[in-house]
């Protein structure tokens, strides 16, 4: 009895510790400080220019000079404690293009990764480093991407990056000399929250999600695909075919507008989500709440909870869709949950609506 | 009857020359979220097999989908055009390698480098009435270009024909053309096989 006792004892503290292990992620402990991975950045996150004529494509993450340290075999900081490598240990496999690749799951729907790096076994757990490199496209860099839920945000507004890119002076014995760590980024008053973010807190990723999505608005949502000369190219937002419609994303001001408080129309999936009404602005149509009474509660609803589509959803879901002219399909609740970096659980039996789950 | 076959190919593409062709207004995804379009090009691209990684599906790469989770969206394009004339627009998507760091994972490049990234029509065929599924959606493609034209006025089978350009200033191109038999879109300069 006494030795079932004690097995009992170390099975339960075995137990236990490997469950919190596991369930630890980066923002079980409060606000989180992601350090940057380097220095000096070579080139933001954002759509560039392609060689399609008419066309640009979106640059998904934030390059990170290594040749100022010395190129291939750079040390680049790892993620924040939390994060797990999704390929297990020390694993960088390589995926075309891209290189070697570390990519780690901190949990609440953030991925961090680091593309471009040296080699299978690039990350180094016992310090927490990736080492850097030339492997896929490019010269040696380090590309870093941070996303939630697959859609990239503005890494420089979460790790504070200077980017001092402009400058010139970055080679030979007095590197150090030159570097500029004192100098404000500029790009970061752009930032929603004008600097560096905690990404833990679901109000900061929202308004990050809001601003990745004005910024291909603004450069590289509408891309024309054609002959250019002698030609019907329809405009964005107009009607391009029979019966077509072209769908903007909708995009939310970044602050409160002089008439009142916004807040989000759709999408209110948590339990924190509040009445609002309708209003028209000049960049679209918002809902202003009749309870928010704050700029915060603008951002009030909370994104990482997994709630599965209801009834009113689906309905919303069946309404935009056929406004989309195409129609609804039942991988729509797929996308429900997803957006809440969930898995959908089908329906089973009679059941007309699934479930949503981590 | 080789030779007959080059002239009639070269015939037709110097008539379809002739006529006007109409530019897609395309919109980059940001996630499946974005609008319809984007849901259904990203939940039906991930179930067909890239051609250029073998024995994985589109975006199955271990950087887009890791353990059947999206960690990062790609970059996908959408456009909607009726191509049938029924009244309801077809969905015109297109892969892009995600500018320098993703070169060479969805597009192929000439020898000057020029881009041919992957474009799908994909049509709704769910019937009235019955539950709507991706299943049901049929997905032509992919036909590998720098961009694609729609023929303003030459439908063949009902479907209007397409133009596959081949350069970035879209000085070439092939004509894509629907073939009821094979219920595919297929290169009038390689007609499919009888």
């Amino acid at each position: 009895m006494k030795n079932l006792a004690v097995f009992l004892l170390i099975f339960g503290s075995v137990f236990t510790g490997t469950q919190q292990t596991m369930a630890q992620t980066m923002c079980d402990g409060g606000p989180v400080n992601i350090e940057k991975p380097l220095n000096r950045v070579t080139s933001n996150m954002g759509p560039r220019k392609t060689r399609i004529n008419g066309a640009s494509s979106n640059h998904k993450g934030t390059d990170y000079s290594t040749r100022d340290y010395g190129g291939v075999g750079t040390p680049a900081k790892g993620p924040p404690e939390g994060c797990v490598n999704v390929y297990g240990g020390k694993k960088t496999p390589y995926v075309r293009g891209y290189g070697n690749i570390a990519k780690f799951d901190c949990g609440n729907g953030i991925t961090i990764q680091y593309a471009h790096l040296d080699g299978a076994d690039a990350y180094d757990p016992n310090t927490n480093q990736v080492r850097t490199g030339d492997t896929g496209v490019g010269v040696a860099h380090l590309d870093y991407i941070i996303a939630h839920n697959g859609k990239t945000l503005d890494a420089q507004c979460i790790v504070g990056t200077v980017d001092n890119s402009k400058g010139a002076y970055f080679y030979g014995d007095s590197v150090k000399k030159y570097f500029r760590d004192d100098i404000v980024n500029p790009d970061l008053n752009q930032c929603p929250m004008g600097g560096k973010i905690d990404i833990c807190d679901a109000d900061n990723i929202a308004a990050l999600r809001e601003q990745s999505d004005r910024a291909r608005g603004a450069g590289a949502s509408s891309v024309t695909s054609g002959p250019t000369a002698g030609t019907l190219i329809a405009g964005t937002g107009s009607s391009s075919g029979a019966g077509s419609t072209v769908i903007q994303p909708y995009y939310p001001p970044t602050s409160p507008s002089s008439s009142g408080i916004v807040s989000r129309p759709t999408n209110c999936s948590g339990s924190t989500c509040i009445e609002t009404q309708m209003i028209a602005t000049a960049q679209g149509t918002f809902v202003r709440s009749s309870k928010a009474k704050s700029y915060k509660e603008f951002w009030s609803h909370d994104a990482t909870q997994c709630q599965p589509p209801t009834k009113t959803n689906v309905d919303v879901l069946r309404q935009r869709a056929n406004n989309d002219g195409i129609g609804y399909i039942e991988e729509y609740e797929d996308a429900f949950c997803l957006n809440q970096g969930c898995t959908y659980i089908k329906p089973k039996g009679n059941a007309k609506i699934g479930e949503c789950k981590k | 009857m080789k030779y007959i076959m080059l002239i009639l190919s070269f015939a037709l593409i110097l008539a379809f020359t002739t006529q006007k062709a109409e530019a897609l207004d395309y919109n980059l995804c940001g996630s499946p979220d974005d609008t319809a379009a984007c849901k259904i090009a990203y939940f039906k691209l991930k179930t067909l097999p890239n051609p250029l990684e073998k024995d994985k599906a589109y975006f199955d790469d271990g950087l887009h989908i890791v353990n059947g989770k999206l960690f990062l969206f790609p970059d996908i394009h959408t456009a909607l055009a009726d191509l049938d004339g029924d009244g309801r627009n077809e969905l015109i998507a297109r892969i892009d390698d995600s500018a320098e760091e993703g070169k060479g994972l969805f597009c192929k490049y000439t020898q000057d480098d020029t881009p041919l990234c992957p474009n799908f029509i994909i049509q709704d065929r769910n019937l009235p009435d019955a539950k709507r599924s991706l299943k049901a959606f049929k997905a032509f493609g992919p036909i590998y270009s720098t961009g694609i034209g729609l023929s303003t006025d030459e439908r063949v089978s009902g479907f209007m024909s397409l133009r596959a350009y081949q350069n970035i200033d879209y000085t070439q191109y092939n004509v894509m053309q629907y073939d009821l038999k094979s219920d595919e879109y297929f290169n009038i300069t390689r007609p499919p096989a009888p």
